[in-house]
């Protein structure tokens, strides 16, 4: 009993001090960019910018990392290799994991730290679960995720896990440019082979824009995505299972109007007005041409702009930050709490935490 | 709104057939813009008709319009080289009587000649239509293809060795540069533009397509000197020919002025 007062004490001077560990659970993407892992990066680096101990944790010794597609300063944020052994937790310690990596909840069930999931795309939540079983099952009881949509969908399948929802934010390099547009389509898709189609398919129907020109955007660094989305005169978007849409916001933040397939479950931002939405994604590249003529003749509604504008308006990086900071800190008040009632039950009459 | 320094030139060698309707068109195009020119110079050829015509004619509201007579030559590139010496903006643009501007055409020069102040001359996209309106293509939009020219939008002189088509009609360029380069050459018949911008080019004039729809260009219309060379029997030109023009072009634009070459076909 003395060993685990002990273990309860240290605990609870760690949260105090906010010495307790915050992991991030992060895929490899193998240099590719990913929302979902830049996410993941902007908490640690909030989190530790307000003194908390967060990090990075990843699964193979050759993790590539995020050198190659975001800014130096996320690179240098602490990380831990689970492989190398280096990970090393205790009761007063979090772990969050993606809703992607349910099948790792198995593997870390029985460790001593609170256990989260960030479910930044609802659609892989079942995905790794096995039949019948629930995050509630891993000792999971708490989610963060991006929208109310996704929010309403994880707890009408988890009743008993406590969801939050975190809106995120862009970098300031997501802007409009100063220089003109191009008569360049940027496009997105989920599957790789939507994309090809809609390029193939739009020259063929409209071989009077064989002029025009498409960017994949797959593989490129963050910055040098933006400058592609803030030259270009529309974006394409192709993401029925998408969970947030990061996608078309960052368009609009470069003044880009969005043409794009509506996904399964509608993201909170999207509305009749904010972009060009068709239901049967094989109007995607009709509805391209006739964007494309318009452009070129100076027939864009500006109600569009402003609708996008008003859209876009709503994500700070300040009103982020501050509610991820703020969650962690209600987090660590219950668990002090917790804590303390423990140590006051274990402890002999008369000595209080 | 006039706060486009920009001279507009039209240049009216007669005035017989359809040319009343088609110039009616024409004018009316530059009252419906978004963002009107400063001026416009009807530069008429001397004659009695075009006088009797430009008499009676009412120029439009809110255009400062200006008609001057040129007693010199009258063919298209001599009635322009005056009308530029006569203009005295930063920037001049040509509108021919059978075309029109789009609406909005000086509004996106405004917009990016702000952005690009190093370019010396704005093409339009130009939409080529057959007389009665019909769409038939683009023509100045190849400089957005991906690997056309050395810089996407821009125009250089190694593209234009290899590729000629191209429309000088509704540009917008910069007087001074027009007359450092040394103008449009009246004895290069039918190549004057490519020679033109063959010259501008090799002279570090920078070009660029503006990506927007600039002017209307009725093409292959029924009494244009173009009709003649691709139709009428007794003016048409054979492939030979055309070829002799290029090449000449090709030739000819190491040299600023128009050394009236004499060739023989």
């Amino acid at each position: 009993m003395e060993k685990q007062l002990s273990q309860l004490q240290s605990g609870l001077t760690k949260m105090e001090n906010k010495e307790a560990k915050i992991y991030f659970l992060t895929q490899d993407t193998e240099g590719r960019a990913l929302a979902s892992v830049n996410l993941n990066y902007q908490y640690v680096k909030y989190l530790n910018e307000s003194g908390y101990n967060a990090y990075i944790l990843y699964e193979k010794k050759e993790y590539k990392g995020v050198g190659d597609w975001l800014p130096k300063e996320y690179s240098e944020l602490p990380h831990v290799n689970i492989e190398s052994g280096d990970l090393k937790v205790g009761p007063q310690d979090y772990v969050i994991v993606p809703e992607i990596y349910g099948h790792i909840l198995e593997q870390i069930k029985d460790m001593p730290c609170t256990k989260m999931i960030f479910c930044q795309a609802y659609d892989y939540i079942l995905e790794t679960l096995q039949p019948g079983f629930s995050w509630v099952n891993y000792g999971v009881t708490k989610c963060i995720t991006t929208t109310e949509a996704q929010k309403e969908r994880i707890s009408s399948i988890f009743p008993n896990v406590e969801c939050t929802v975190i809106q995120p934010s862009f970098p300031d390099y997501f802007k409009p440019s100063k220089k003109p547009k191009s008569p360049m389509v940027a496009v997105h898709t989920r599957d790789h082979r939507d994309t090809t189609k809609i390029i193939k398919e739009f020259y063929l129907k409209n071989p009077q824009f064989k002029w025009v020109t498409f960017r994949d955007m797959r593989n490129m660094g963050r910055e040098e995505f933006a400058n592609v989305l803030s030259e270009s005169c529309v974006s394409v978007w192709v993401d029925r299972i998408s969970g947030f849409g990061t996608f078309p916001i960052e368009s609009m933040l470069c003044n880009s109007p969005v043409i794009g397939s509506l996904p399964i479950l509608k993201s909170d931002w999207l509305t009749q007005e904010n972009g060009l939405w068709v239901f049967d994604e094989s109007k995607i590249v009709e509805v391209l041409g006739n964007y494309i003529k318009n452009w070129l003749e100076g027939n864009i509604p500006d109600k569009l702009h402003e609708e996008m504008e008003k859209t876009v308006g709503v994500f700070s990086e300040e009103k982020e930050r501050d509610t991820v900071v703020s969650y962690f800190e209600t987090m660590f008040n219950e668990k002090i709490t917790e804590f303390k009632n423990s140590i006051n039950k274990l402890s002999p009459v008369g000595v209080n935490a | 709104m006039n706060n486009t320094d920009i001279t507009v030139i039209l240049p009216i060698h007669n005035v017989s057939g359809k040319f009343e309707e088609w110039f009616s068109k024409a004018i009316k195009s530059l009252e419906l813009s978004q963002e009107r020119p400063g001026k416009l110079l009807v530069v008429c050829a001397d004659n009695k008709e075009v006088r009797t015509f430009m008499d009676s004619w009412e120029s439009p509201e809110h255009t400062n319009t200006s008609i001057v007579y040129n007693g010199g030559e009258t063919d298209y590139c001599s009635q322009i080289n005056f009308g530029v010496t006569t203009c005295d903006t930063e920037f001049f643009s040509i509108l021919e009587y059978d075309d029109e501007y789009s609406n909005i055409w000086f509004k996106q020069f405004n917009e990016y000649v702000e952005y690009y102040d190093e370019v010396d001359l704005f093409l339009p996209l130009v939409v080529d239509t057959d007389e009665n309106g019909q769409f038939i293509g683009f023509t100045n939009e190849a400089l957005w293809a991906m690997g056309f020219s050395e810089d996407l939008g821009f125009l250089d002189n190694n593209t234009l060795l290899k590729y000629q088509n191209f429309q000088i009609s509704g540009m917008i360029m910069r007087k001074s540069k027009y007359e450092e380069v040394g103008g449009l050459k009246p004895s290069i018949k039918l190549t004057f533009n490519y020679e033109f911008l063959l010259r501008a080019t090799y002279n570090d004039c920078t070009i660029m397509t503006i990506p927007k729809v600039g002017y209307k260009h009725t093409n292959q219309r029924v009494d244009s000197l173009f009709w003649d060379y691709k139709f009428n029997e007794s003016g048409k030109l054979s492939p030979d020919e055309a070829k002799f023009w290029i090449d000449l072009a090709k030739k000819e634009y190491f040299f600023t002025k128009d050394r009236q070459v004499e060739y023989s076909l």
